[in-house]
């Protein structure tokens, strides 16, 4: 269990990797001049409820004072001196377009309360302020709204299940990498309760997946229908554009024109097409430079026959060449 | 082989879906490009691989394999951890590359077969 609670952390630490300083700083920050005088602060701390405050003079960072130097002044009796003489005056900053493990670790490092963000590494123009809550609040925003994104499409995704009679149709947006793949297991799911086999079914969500990523990844979006039939599942996947130039090079295993990014994904293995065609027992594709691209893939099933010898199709499998084959 | 094996001759870490650890593994697949996993035609099979997004898991799912390993002690991606742990499948992290990994798989059940069924080849089909 130790390890596990490690390992949440560790995931923590990866979305604050990608969290910058700049997107959870206050940015209306309250600065005083070199001039003001300690009460003049502790005043204006009471009211606006902050506990420390940057000391800037001509758009220069040149201290802080904390509720600890009003104390210290109440003490020592220079409440009423300009806090320019008696200011901490080594002040930790972190520049805007660090991540905010870079601040939590400072925050770790001196257990300040908060940090004068500046505006880059070395400058001492402030642009903002950040405190450990500042951090932790984005934290908990970020983990929720990954959360919610997938939860909000698989409701929508469930919906169309529930208004379904033998048809399903699911809109795919372009780009959405997270959530592709969320209609082909959705429809899994669902073809499954309808008592489709196995087999087909393994093949079908196949189908389904490859054509999910491919109007993700290479269109401008599109739709994906599935409708049950007695025998079979026909799957039809059409997108808006922009169309595929030369259909039988794409058809090619192993040919892509996926981004160097995309294939870091691990996706435009060029091998999208052709496993769709090897999975269905008919196949069928359409593509214009004007309309876009139209795929419909038929899945036979015969309920008796599939559920005795699953998955005897393809048993010849051409996998050997591949296996492992970006193995690092 | 169960799950449980796995972890141990990977010295591996579950990250969620501990209660699995006790299912067998049918088949194992190595690889780091989706399409080629799901040319596989494996089922129940443990997924090694260098890839850390959720599309993983996603494919693992479609695919029906029984556990995900990632190797070289790469962190899996927040929404990844997610999607295993709610569609109950075992995700695993490894320091190991996939060549040892394969190559530790692959005398583990040499060894467990007694040598009778020559050399296993967990990477391939």
């Amino acid at each position: 269990m130790v390890e596990l609670r490690e390992r949440q952390i560790r995931l923590v630490h990866e979305l604050m990797y990608q969290i910058k300083v700049q997107e959870v700083m206050t940015r209306n920050v309250v600065c005083f001049s070199s001039a003001t005088t300690f009460r003049e602060i502790q005043l204006c701390m009471k009211e606006k409820r902050f506990s420390g405050t940057p000391i800037v003079d001509n758009g220069e960072l040149l201290g802080i004072v904390s509720i600890h130097d009003i104390l210290t002044a109440f003490d020592k009796g220079h409440i009423d001196a300009p806090v320019g003489a008696y200011m901490t005056r080594d002040v930790v900053t972190v520049p805007q377009s660090y991540s905010v493990i870079a601040a939590s670790n400072i925050f770790s490092k001196h257990r300040f309360g908060r940090l004068p963000v500046v505006s880059a590494p070395g400058s001492r123009k402030v642009v903002g302020i950040v405190t450990f809550s500042d951090i932790l609040s984005h934290l908990l925003l970020a983990v929720n709204s990954i959360a919610e994104r997938v939860e909000a499409l698989e409701h929508t995704f469930d919906k169309v299940i529930r208004n379904a009679k033998d048809k399903l149709r699911f809109e795919l947006a372009p780009d959405n990498f997270d959530l592709a793949g969320i209609a082909a297991t959705t429809i899994k799911k669902h073809l499954k309760v309808c008592g489709v086999p196995p087999a087909a079914l393994r093949r079908i969500a196949v189908i389904c997946y490859e054509a999910e990523m491919n109007v993700i990844i290479h269109s401008l979006g599109g739709f994906i229908e599935v409708e049950i039939l007695d025998d079979q599942v026909r799957i039809l996947v059409v997108d808006e554009g922009p169309g595929i130039p030369d259909l039988e090079k794409a058809m090619q295993p192993g040919f892509t024109t996926a981004s160097e990014k995309i294939r870091a994904l691990g996706f435009g293995a060029g091998m999208g097409l052709f496993n769709m065609k090897k999975c269905a027992d008919r196949f069928m594709i359409r593509s214009s430079m004007e309309s876009g691209t139209e795929v419909e893939a038929m899945v036979f099933y015969q309920p008796e026959e599939e559920e005795a010898g699953s998955a005897t199709r393809n048993g010849n499998g051409d996998t050997e060449a591949t296996a492992g084959g970006t193995s690092s | 082989m169960k799950i449980a094996d796995l972890v141990t001759v990977l010295e591996g870490e579950v990250v969620c879906c501990e209660e699995k650890l006790g299912h067998e593994v049918g088949d194992f697949a190595a690889s780091d490009l989706l399409s080629d996993i799901l040319a596989f035609e494996k089922e129940n099979y443990a997924l090694l691989t260098g890839l850390t997004n959720s599309q993983i898991v996603r494919t693992a799912e479609i695919t029906n394999a029984c556990c995900v390993v990632i190797l070289r002690n790469k962190q899996p991606q927040p929404s990844a951890v997610l999607l295993a742990r709610s569609s109950g499948i075992p995700l695993i992290l490894c320091r190991a590359s996939m060549f040892d990994a394969c190559c530790r798989l692959s005398r583990f059940l040499e060894k467990s077969d007694g040598g009778a069924k020559g050399t296993p080849n967990p990477a391939g089909t």
